[in-house]
């Protein structure tokens, strides 16, 4: 007997769901031989600057949930669909994993390149400034008594702070930075070695998958756990 | 879900021993790959986190929908 078409979209969202998460498993694997073994050392920073392998794509992998949890709050305030707000919250908290990794990397990073582990200077403050106000989107999702007020007021939040993202890529080169310029994402193209971006590269796309797969399961999860609170098709009428 | 874990685990344990042995004799030689060994070990924690919690949920789920 053939299966309802819900059921197999389901069964199909979890396999695409399986093989991104076992494709970032695969790659970020691969980065640690080619950290180990592969990469040249860089010549002036050593062996630490390895950390800029996990450091950058956890930073990427950041600004990418940020954004997503950004786009899917806006839609959730124009259509008020609560898949949205589930897709948000889901993004938001994994941007706050990836988050959590890159901002502990650079200090650590930074101790031996700097000789300290943080320096209030542009890129470093709007970073954790977007972190925060990220956790704030959690806060304020659980601190009101309405949870469809919670969730709208949690969702104005997320796309206001999306708008720090394009401001934190765009700080080295406005203001006085100890942060290092970009050397990837940048017009005249990337000045990095050749082996070093592509062991970037490959880490990137394994901490992408990686959290693209998990965004799946953490989704389904959260819709299926009725996280997004009851009344699903009266949320526009409540307002 | 394991086999994600069992992966990471595996991944995580693999670095250490590979970074220190290639690293110089002597202690201040050595803090640099102290320092690296720290970061790739919080990213997998961070993410065993999210993954440990995922799975929490899902199993939650899983528990509801049965009648």
């Amino acid at each position: 007997m053939e299966r309802p078409a819900p059921a197999r979209a389901s069964r199909a969202a979890r396999a695409v769901g399986l093989a991104l998460t076992a494709a970032g498993v695969a790659a970020i694997l691969t980065v640690h031989w080619m950290v180990a073994f592969w990469v040249p050392t860089e010549a002036s920073m050593g062996v630490v600057q390895r950390i800029f392998y996990v450091h950058v794509p956890a930073a990427w992998t950041t600004f990418l949930a940020f954004g997503i949890s950004a786009l899917a709050s806006a839609a959730y305030l124009w259509l008020r669909d609560e898949r949205a707000d589930a897709a948000a919250a889901a993004a938001a908290e994994g941007g706050l994993v990836f988050g959590a990794v890159m901002l502990t990397s650079g200090p650590l990073w930074a101790r031996i390149a700097w000789g300290t582990y943080w320096e209030w200077e542009p890129r470093l403050t709007l970073t954790l400034l977007l972190w925060f106000t990220y956790l704030g989107y959690f806060l304020v999702r659980g601190s009101v008594a309405d949870p469809r007020k919670g969730r709208r007021l949690a969702a104005v939040v997320a796309v206001a702070g999306s708008l720090n993202i394009p401001l934190i890529h765009m700080s080295v080169n406005w203001f006085r930075s100890l942060h290092p310029g970009a050397v990837v994402i940048k017009p005249d193209g990337p000045t990095l070695h050749p082996d070093m971006l592509t062991t970037l590269l490959v880490s990137a796309a394994g901490f992408v998958c990686l959290f693209l797969g998990l965004l799946g399961f953490r989704y389904r999860a959260g819709l299926a756990l009725g996280e997004v609170g009851a009344g699903r098709s009266g949320d526009r009428d409540a307002s | 879900m394991t086999a994600v874990l069992a992966s990471l685990a595996c991944g995580q344990l693999a670095l250490p021993a590979l970074l220190f042995a290639q690293a110089e004799s002597g202690r201040g030689a050595l803090r640099p790959y102290v320092h690296v060994l720290i970061a790739y070990g919080i990213a997998w924690l961070a993410i065993l986190v999210w993954v440990w919690r995922i799975s929490r949920m899902t199993k939650r789920a899983a528990e509801g929908s049965t009648p």
